[in-house]
């Protein structure tokens, strides 16, 4: 019922809105690239546009929806905890995530690969499923952070401030990059702006620049702080915060 | 006989420290036995649905106040497990079923196979032409049906009612007085939060009066007159309010 409960007529949209934006994207570089490679044109689509904003827009209100509904209230008045709750709603917006980047990544990118790609179509399953085990990995983190933001605030305002920390992040990244790229301790720093050690990893396996090990222990890492987060803070709501 | 309820010294204060500080509730104490059906009224304001709320577990009181519920934790499983509960704010999402609400919550109760305790639920509210329904489409009278028929889901102990017959037509009013009934026979403990002076006088065993998030009087209303609850409503609620 969770599952069900995310897929309202308007949500329907999303997927096939995403996936025609991707196409649009997708198309220009079919047409300019001699070696259309999957695994990198799905990395750069589904790691800037369609995993985040599947994750904003299932997750922004994840919980805060819950609980100006009522859900949250109708089903903790049940046997059930508040972790059995959590882990419910983990799996049904993890699924939503995963259905959006089939139909808003990965169908777009075969169909344009087999209609408009000029050049030679390269599909390694290697490196595809790598891409796509990390995109599912960077989903759930950025899940892991939404859940543990709608527990304390709005959905609306959910989605804008992870729209502006990925932006902040990556201007203020590509900043320091270009001006204190031999600064050591800037370049730690700029690790730390968003958590992108799967992000990094992926780019790494797909430039054949050697085993990402320091970026994916990194990306483990702030998964598993963002679920600790996550958890925590669904322990600590009010399930019903309204006054008489 | 057993406890069913018991609050010990609950206050809340919401905002606390702040200029828009409100103490919603001061120092509650009280109990209810397994088998009562006991009637919280008092006026718009008083803090009865915020005392619902913090015997449920889902608002904290203040430190010091402690609430058990079949002598467990509010928001313990064994607790939940027993527990039946109406809200006076009606649960809307678009999409869900009425049936598959409630055997959702039939489910969750513990009852593997809902479809037939869900088919009698709704039959005795008279919701079976709602079944297939969705929430979302159903009349403010009829999802206040529903969510008193999912208080009763799973066959509970003890089933907290918040304002029961707000948005109820008067034969509906009537058909929830013979169910309270009914449960009360089969040893439920009912506790309801109401404006509705008759209906608490028709079916409570006792009354709790609160005003200003304070309990202020309590009466059995075993062998007493016609009357006697509004004659005790304006003694207690509204005599004593400041003007």
């Amino acid at each position: 019922m969770e599952f069900r409960r995310q897929w309202t007529v308007a949500a329907f949209f999303i997927p096939i809105g995403l996936g025609a934006l991707t196409t649009i994207m997708l198309v220009p570089m079919a047409l300019i690239q001699p070696v259309y490679d999957f695994a990198r044109n799905a990395a750069q689509i589904n790691l800037s546009m369609v995993v985040p904003f599947a994750a904003a827009l299932f997750c922004g209100g994840i919980i805060s929806i819950d609980v100006k509904e009522g859900w949250l209230r109708t089903l903790l008045i049940r046997p059930i905890t508040r972790q059995q709750y959590l882990l419910i709603k983990l799996a049904a917006a993890f699924s939503s995530v995963v259905i959006t980047i089939v139909v808003a990544g990965v169908i777009p990118n075969i169909a344009v690969g087999a209609f408009f790609a000029k050049g030679v179509v390269r599909y390694e399953i290697g490196p595809i499923l790598v891409a796509h085990t990390l995109f599912l990995l960077q989903a759930l983190l950025i899940i892991g952070l939404l859940v543990f933001f709608s527990c304390w605030m709005p959905g609306i305002f959910n989605m804008v401030l992870l729209a502006a920390w990925y932006i902040a992040a990556a201007s203020i990244g590509s900043y320091l990059q270009s001006r204190f790229w031999s600064s050591e301790w800037l370049m730690l720093l700029r690790d730390f702006l968003f958590p992108s050690g799967f992000t990094s990893a992926l780019e790494m396996i797909l430039g054949n620049a050697g085993t990402p090990t320091s970026e994916l222990a990194w990306g483990f890492a702030a998964l598993g702080f963002s679920f600790a987060l996550a958890f925590w803070s669904v322990t600590r709501i009010e399930v019903d915060k309204s006054s008489e | 006989m057993a406890s069913a309820i018991h609050a010990q010294n609950i206050g809340k204060t919401f905002n606390p420290g702040s200029k828009n500080s409100v103490q919603a509730l001061r120092d509650v104490s009280f109990e209810v036995q397994q088998g009562e059906i006991v009637g919280l009224i008092g006026p718009n304001g008083a803090g009865k649905s915020t005392l619902l709320r913090i015997l449920l577990g889902f608002l904290n009181a203040d430190k010091g106040g402690s609430v058990s519920i079949l002598s467990q934790h509010p928001e313990s499983l064994e607790a939940r497990r027993g527990i039946g509960y109406q809200a006076d704010t009606q649960f809307r999402s678009p999409g869900v079923r009425t049936s598959a609400f409630l055997e959702l919550h039939a489910l969750l109760a513990g009852n593997a196979d809902p479809t037939d305790e869900v088919t009698a639920v709704l039959r005795h509210f008279n919701l079976l032409n709602a079944a297939a329904r969705k929430l979302s489409a159903l009349s403010k009278g009829m999802r206040q049906k529903i969510e008193l028929a999912v208080a009763f889901v799973g066959s509970p102990k003890v089933v907290f009612l918040d304002e029961p017959t707000a948005s109820l037509d008067p034969p509906s009013v009537f058909e929830l007085r013979e169910f309270l009934t009914q449960q009360k026979e089969k040893g439920t403990t009912v506790f309801f939060s109401s404006h509705n002076l008759t209906e608490v006088e028709n079916v409570c065993d006792r009354v709790l009066f609160i005003l200003d998030g304070t309990l202020v009087a309590e009466h059995s209303l075993a062998g007493t007159p016609p009357g006697f609850l509004e004659e005790s409503f304006r003694k207690h609620l509204v005599e004593r309010k400041p003007s």
